[in-house]
């Protein structure tokens, strides 16, 4: 059948059209999408390409999660090479083996990265960004500036309120913080399920689209749960119309490491990719650009930038130590309780 | 007598294809929804585990119930709707009527998130919408990121389907009979509820089922316009694999879904043959 | 019979609920704010050159283009024969049934089906990959038309042919393949389209190696806040305009969706 034959031939050919090669001396960077790669491939990826000669391809992944089953799906034929991921997510990682354990033998450049980010990262990959949960609020539509989450409260905040519930960390980690202000222990959570009961009703979206920040800027809500580093930015972009709150809860770090992928084709480039993301002067852009605290203790950003960063001491002294290894295993509960709970109780 | 050329054979190419990305994939998703899963690790085995865990849960069953309702909702709405649309496609002598097919059926060729876009500006707390009825003094409605949202859009992206069946049904419709009637005196609407609906109850009730297992199904919808509020089977499907990559529960959750549409197409079609009967 | 003003105004409701969020991203496509919000504080075509200035949803496109272009083509090589042999019958009536299976079946569950099959053999984010996703509800789709548009055409011309002593295939490319020709084209086109905006299948396909424009869509929604998006989802909507008229022009596309 000459049908049958094209239709092999043709099957044949798509095998043979190019994906994009991957080229030797380059690497795949899988991270955060949005302004995360945007600030990143500037103040980061692309100083390294003009110094070293090595192109680096950006592959935004909405989150962590999706990264780990990218990892998953491509185990034993990666198509990514370094991977910047949430500290639990990365544990998975490292323990199931699709990341490299680093040395510093291997990599210099680990003797200065802090303790609290090479905890972080076990024997795999080290932290190489810090953060903290914020609260952020329109400043030109809200009369009265928060001070505190429990001000969400308020029948009069009816639909005014975007809350990120889990499996988004930013949802664990308000679980957490309040739980932590009401009883002492960030783990003790039952009477806190039972307050977010109560404000599911005036809450306007548990999962905001396209993501918390834009919600607040275009007046959809006026408060939202949020990440310092990009709150702090967008205030910038939009001239202050964003307001970031260290709420007085307190709050929770949240840490990104940086990994090799194991089995990385671009092995040699990926390892002084990581050197380099991790030396003080990219840390110190990074950090004065999008006000993500440096993981090395070398790196010197300017101190206004420092100032608003996770690494200021008013957000240092309001820190719930959250242990994650533990959080990891309490994190599935959770997640089923905010659903059954909490959401369910939210009809809007 | 002249040389057949043997069916099978021609349809073996399409067959092979069909088997390649058909057959086999769903073959690894029976197989999947068998293993055990540990915190994301899966370990191969034949073990009904995770059914087990997902038939003693009450949030799969309320799912599910919610799952059929929407979809019973949208695509019953969705018929409402496309109805007089394929009726007036369907007689209309209008030099525009190509055109007016078209935008009949183009939301099926554009990207649900573009529709969904839209929706957001319309539909939102500051949206049109609301920007008007505030204008009357009317509060501001929640018409997004809740059940209502998902709701409208729903509706709205099954509807092309309801309309592409309804027209393929009305074909049986003979206007000789309605023109009979409305000679015998009967008014428009006897007319169409005594004649046209009765004669059109087949494309009707094809076109219902259509959009309800679309609805079913549907996906960027709900995960889009629902706010985090709206689980449905499918949400939890696309949640299983790519969130918590829970691989065998989303695997037996799929085998689950299908069981359930499967029924339920069963059934609509006894009960047509029996209408039919 | 003609339509009564009640249908046509029931049917105008209609169009007006359908049409709504097509009009709406039109009109925020054209928003000169950095954040899509509506009514914007004023229009602009900065979005539009935007989209020109994207590398990475101009590589989509392009993966887009030629994935639909090789979908279509497979398609209809391997659909055309089952449909002919399906519209002549010379297969039993239920194979049929059996090849538009998938279109009744979530695209959801196939995407991860395909995923949990194609991953064992690397072929995840892989031209072949993409290809056999797509397949699987364009194929179905072509048979379904083109067995709709072969049952229209006249059988005696090409009962005639081959009485006259043509051999099968002769009488296929010579009679059948150009009074099937508008249905062929039709269906090609729908075939392209569907395989361009095809996003939930894709979803559990992409990778780092290949992208499409639909799941770049998806992710852009879902992580940043400028109107490039609306902007994006109008340019597709032009190009999926265009594809049908053309169509239209060429052989009344709409005449054989009625048929179908």
């Amino acid at each position: 059948m000459r049908g049958t034959l094209a239709v092999g031939l043709l099957g044949l050919a798509c095998t043979i059209v190019p994906a994009r090669a991957q080229a030797p001396g380059q690497v795949v960077l899988m991270a955060y999408p949005g302004i995360f790669q945007d600030n990143y491939v500037d103040t980061v990826t692309r100083p390294f390409s003009q110094a070293s000669g090595t192109a680096v391809q950006y592959f935004p992944t909405t989150n962590s999660a999706q990264m780990l089953g990218t990892l998953r799906t491509q185990k034993g034929d990666p198509q990514v090479d370094v991977v910047i991921m949430d500290t639990t997510t990365a544990a998975a990682a490292c323990a199931e083996g699709l990341v490299e354990p680093l040395t510093e033998a291997e990599m210099p450049v680990l003797k200065d990265v802090h303790q609290i980010a090479r905890q972080a990262g076990g024997e795999c990959g080290p932290g190489v960004t810090f953060d903290h949960f914020v609260m952020t609020w329109n400043t030109q539509t809200v009369q009265t500036p928060p001070t505190a989450w429990r001000d969400l409260w308020n029948p009069a905040y009816r639909g005014r309120i975007s809350l990120s519930s889990p499996p988004d960390i930013q949802g664990l980690v308000l679980t957490a913080v309040l739980a932590h202000a009401e009883t002492g222990d960030w783990r003790n959570v039952n009477s806190t399920f039972q307050k977010l009961r109560e404000i599911a009703p005036l809450v306007q979206t548990f999962n905001p689209q396209p993501d918390s920040y834009t919600l607040v800027l275009n007046d959809q809500v006026g408060f939202a749960t949020g990440w310092n580093a990009r709150a702090q930015y967008y205030r910038d972009q939009s001239n202050g119309r964003l307001g970031v709150l260290l709420p007085a809860e307190g709050t929770g770090f949240q840490i990104n490491t940086i990994n090799v992928v194991k089995g990385s084709k671009n092995r040699a480039a990926a390892m002084a990719f990581v050197t380099y993301a991790l030396s003080p002067d990219a840390q110190a852009a990074f950090t004065n650009r999008m006000f993500y605290a440096p993981t090395n203790t070398q790196a010197r950003p300017s101190a206004e930038a420092l100032g608003r960063t996770a690494a200021a001491p008013e957000s240092m002294s309001k820190v719930v130590a959250i242990d994650w290894a533990e959080m990891v295993k309490l994190r599935e509960a959770w997640n089923q309780r905010w659903r059954r709970e909490v959401i369910a109780a939210g009809g809007r | 007598m002249r040389r057949r050329l043997p069916g099978l054979l021609l349809c073996a190419p399409a067959a092979f294809v069909l088997g390649l990305c058909f057959v086999w994939p769903m073959l690894s998703l029976f197989r999947m929804s068998f293993y055990e899963g540990e915190g994301g690790t899966l370990i191969p085995a034949w073990s009904l585990a995770t059914f087990t865990r997902l038939a003693e849960d009450p949030f799969v069953r309320d799912v599910t119930l919610d799952s059929l309702g929407l979809a019973a909702f949208c695509a019953t709405m969705a018929v409402l709707l496309a109805y007089p649309m394929a009726l007036f496609l369907f007689r209309t002598t209008s030099r525009l009527r190509g055109l007016l097919a078209i935008a009949a059926v183009m939301p099926l060729l554009v990207s649900g998130t573009a529709r969904v876009i839209g929706w957001m500006a319309l539909l939102s707390d500051q949206g049109l919408i609301n920007q008007l009825l505030g204008a009357f003094g009317v509060p501001t409605q929640p018409l997004i990121n809740n059940w209502t949202g998902v709701r409208i859009g729903l509706t709205e992206s099954v509807m092309p389907y309801a309309i592409l069946a309804l027209i393929a049904g009305l074909g049986r419709l003979d206007r000789r009979v309605e023109a009979a009637a409305a000679s015998l005196g009967a008014g428009p609407l006897t007319t169409f509820w005594r004649i046209t609906v009765p004669m059109t109850l087949p494309a009707i009730s094809a076109a219902w089922l259509l959009a309800f297992v679309l609805g079913v199904s549907a996906f960027i919808t709900p995960k889009l316009m629902g706010g985090g509020r709206v689980f449905t089977l499918a949400t939890e499907i696309f949640d299983a694999a790519m969130e918590t990559l829970d691989w065998p529960a989303a695997a037996a959750l799929s085998v689950y879904a299908l069981l359930l549409l499967s029924l339920i197409v069963a059934a609509h079609a006894a009960l047509t043959r029996r209408a039919g009967a | 019979m003609r339509t009564g003003p009640f249908v046509t105004a029931l049917a105008a409701i209609g169009y007006a609920f359908l049409l709504a969020p097509l009009i709406f991203v039109i009109a925020v496509s054209f928003n000169a704010d950095a954040f899509l919000r509506f009514p914007p504080s004023g229009w602009s075509l900065r979005w539009y050159a935007a989209i020109l200035e994207n590398d990475g949803i101009l590589e989509a496109m392009r993966n887009s283009a030629i994935l639909a272009t090789l979908v279509t083509v497979l398609a209809l090589l391997t659909g055309l024969p089952m449909a002919w042999a399906i519209a002549r019958g010379r297969t039993p009536a239920w194979m049929l049934n059996v090849a538009t299976a998938p279109l009744l079946l979530p695209t959801l569950v196939i995407g991860l089906g395909l995923l949990l099959a194609l991953t064992p053999f690397r072929l995840v984010a892989t031209w072949p990959g993409l290809v056999l996703g797509h397949l699987v509800i364009v194929l179905p789709f072509v048979v379904r038309i083109m067995t709709t548009a072969l049952l229209a055409l006249p059988v005696h011309l090409e009962s005639a042919a081959a009485a006259m002593g043509a051999p099968p295939l002769t009488v296929f490319m010579r009679v059948t393949l150009p009074l099937a020709a508008p249905g062929t084209l039709a269906s090609a086109a729908l075939a392209f389209l569907l395989s361009f905006d095809e996003t939930v299948i894709s979803l559990f396909l992409v990778g780092p190696r290949l992208t499409t424009l639909p799941v770049e869509l998806f992710r852009y929604t879902q992580s940043r806040t400028d109107p490039l998006v609306a902007a994006l989802s109008v340019a597709l909507i032009a190009v999926t305009l265009l594809v049908v008229l053309a169509v239209e022009r060429l052989v009344g596309f709409t005449k054989t969706m009625g048929r179908s």
